[in-house]
């Protein structure tokens, strides 16, 4: 499990980042992520080229979509930000939320700008067209024994999490149309307002987290969270794969298996688990806390209407929204 | 864990269909890519394990109410496929290209029609298409209102119409992440100004869809199938 060690350096703390992807379409597949780890800094993102209005496919680039260019475009990009973001030894604060944002935006508009001027014109207008549009959910974070922090950056409906022993805490908020809470959001299908996307005109949010000393940091595509009946049912997953495995590639595996079977989208997760030092020690942390779940919310979902399934839901959110 | 959820989609597509006497040479293709659309979309969600629970489908064939009086507008109700493919074959293979007057027709009282559906609401996601397919520019909303049948309901202006499809502040009569509307059209008043201007549309600007290629034909039915 352990990746190898400096005293007191990030390495030493991060027990294992992965990643758990598939694809609908072989070879075409519209997800993308990256992740990157140092002495002092950690990386992890998701990317998910949105196929419904980045459809149109580019001669000029073996005749893949802009959702597929965007996304896999922008997490090599932001894997080539953060080495030079490394290198140069800029700090991670509150202060630098902002310019770490606005710089990962330049760039990510920069280079998705000059895919654009190569690729020509359409004869399709209208707005449910655009060029290279991609969802992007990321965490960049820093931190030793004593302390974490992160710095959760989005755009679109991809997600970033926090996994305690306290449970799933989304960390990022969707740039939806609706204003609905996770649970409308499985059924809402609702309209992307923010995305990045060649002509710039988008926003990355930032979110700075004091993160406990031990803990799962996630992002993930709506592929793996989006096709479950509550929210509550992903972290039970999470959990449930964790403990029926003996290690980091089984639970990988476990994941792997569970979402493709159910699954209507490409999915793809990033996980960095940090603070534990062996499975064995994470399974402990958290078997308390499935159990609890498994009783709380999973074991009565069977059969309950939807009046029941909100109620339970509105009893999970506290803890799944907690600290907004 | 165990789980038999699957997320299921209920589609309903609106055809309109001008069927005015210009479109005598291509009104065969037209029929055609009516009758393979709803399959080439289903096809295309299937393709990404999205299951279609209810796939339901309803034609406006469309001409000009001062010109061509009773055979105006011919408007269907909601075709249950497969059940009734036969029926709605039946239907599309039945319009004959006739008639029209002047060169716009009421292509907006036939999109009228359409945005005023009654839309399946049941199920967990849904997707509300209304493709139109025309090789002229439309009248303003009312032009042909002295017809005996002009439809007293019908919106008064084209503001009115803009919000009978709606926004995300002010939904209308179709279901705000559901819609889409495809416009198999040419570049004038107003179908230019609907793409232009209201959401979730994509429009390929010709005579009734003709010179699309594939690649572009790809490209509406992913926007059609996937999540925007």
């Amino acid at each position: 499990m352990a990746i190898n060690s400096k005293k007191n350096a990030l390495v030493s703390v991060v027990d294992s980042i992965f990643v758990v992807g598939g694809e609908m379409i072989e070879k075409n597949g519209e997800d993308s992520y990256a992740y990157s780890l140092n002495d002092k800094y950690g990386f992890i993102g998701v990317f998910d080229g949105c196929g419904g209005i980045g459809s149109r496919k580019y001669d000029s680039f073996e005749n893949k979509t802009g959702a597929f260019i965007s996304s896999h475009t922008s997490a090599n990009l932001m894997l080539e930000w953060f080495n030079l973001f490394t290198k140069h030894g800029y700090e991670l604060s509150s202060d630098s939320m902002n310019s770490v944002c606005s710089s990962m935006k330049e760039n990510l508009e920069n280079e998705l700008r000059k895919y654009d001027s190569v690729a020509g014109t359409t004869a399709l207008k209208g707005s449910l067209t655009k060029n290279f549009p991609t969802t992007a959910s990321m965490v960049l974070f820093s931190g030793d024994k004593s302390k974490m922090q992160a710095l959760y950056i989005w755009a679109g409906d991809s997600r970033g999490f926090m996994l305690t022993k306290g449970g799933l805490i989304q960390i990022t908020r969707d740039d939806i149309e609706d204003d609905g809470d996770a649970l409308q959001n499985l059924s809402n299908d609702s309209k992307l307002t923010n995305m990045v996307c060649a002509d710039g005109s988008f926003h990355l949010n930032g979110r700075m987290v004091n993160a406990p000393e031990s803990g799962i940091m996630i992002t993930a595509t709506d592929g793996f969270f989006g096709y479950f009946s509550t929210p509550m049912e992903f972290e039970y997953m999470l959990l449930d794969t964790l403990m029926a495995s003996e290690s980091i590639a089984q639970w990988k595996d476990k994941l792997n298996d569970y979402i493709r079977k159910y699954t209507a989208d490409d999915y793809t997760m990033c996980v960095a688990v940090y603070g534990y030092k062996s499975v064995r020690a994470l399974k402990k942390v958290y078997a308390p806390r499935m159990d609890m779940l498994y009783k709380k919310y999973i074991s009565g979902l069977p059969g309950l209407g939807d009046e029941a399934r909100i109620h339970l839901w509105n009893d999970y959110k506290k803890d799944y929204y907690r600290g907004d | 864990m165990s789980s038999n959820y699957r997320i299921t989609y209920n589609v309903d597509m609106v055809f309109c269909i001008d069927a005015t006497g210009s479109m005598g040479g291509v009104i065969n293709m037209v029929k055609n890519n009516a009758l393979h659309f709803f399959n080439d979309v289903t096809q295309a969600m299937a393709k990404k394990n999205k299951t279609i629970d209810k796939l339901r489908v309803r034609v406006v064939a469309f001409r000009d109410y001062i010109a061509d009086g009773d055979d105006a507008m011919l408007v269907t109700d909601f075709f249950s496929l497969p059940e009734q493919t036969a029926d709605f074959e039946r239907c599309v293979n039945s319009i004959e290209a006739f008639g029209g007057g002047d060169d716009p027709e009421d292509g907006l009282e036939a999109l009228g029609y359409a945005i005023r559906s009654n839309w399946n609401a049941e199920g967990m996601k849904k997707r509300q298409v209304i493709v139109v397919w025309t090789d002229a520019t439309t009248h303003e909303l009312g032009f042909g209102a002295s017809a005996p049948n002009y439809p007293s309901r019908m919106a008064k202006t084209f503001d009115e119409l803009t919000a009978w499809w709606g926004d995300c502040q002010n939904p209308g009569y179709i279901n705000q992440n559901a819609k889409r509307l495809l416009l198999f059209a040419p570049n004038g008043p107003h179908w230019g100004l609907i793409s232009d201007t209201w959401d979730n549309v994509i429009h390929f600007p010709s005579v009734a869809g003709k010179g699309l290629g594939e690649y572009d034909y790809e490209q509406i039915i992913d926007s059609i199938s996937n999540t925007i």
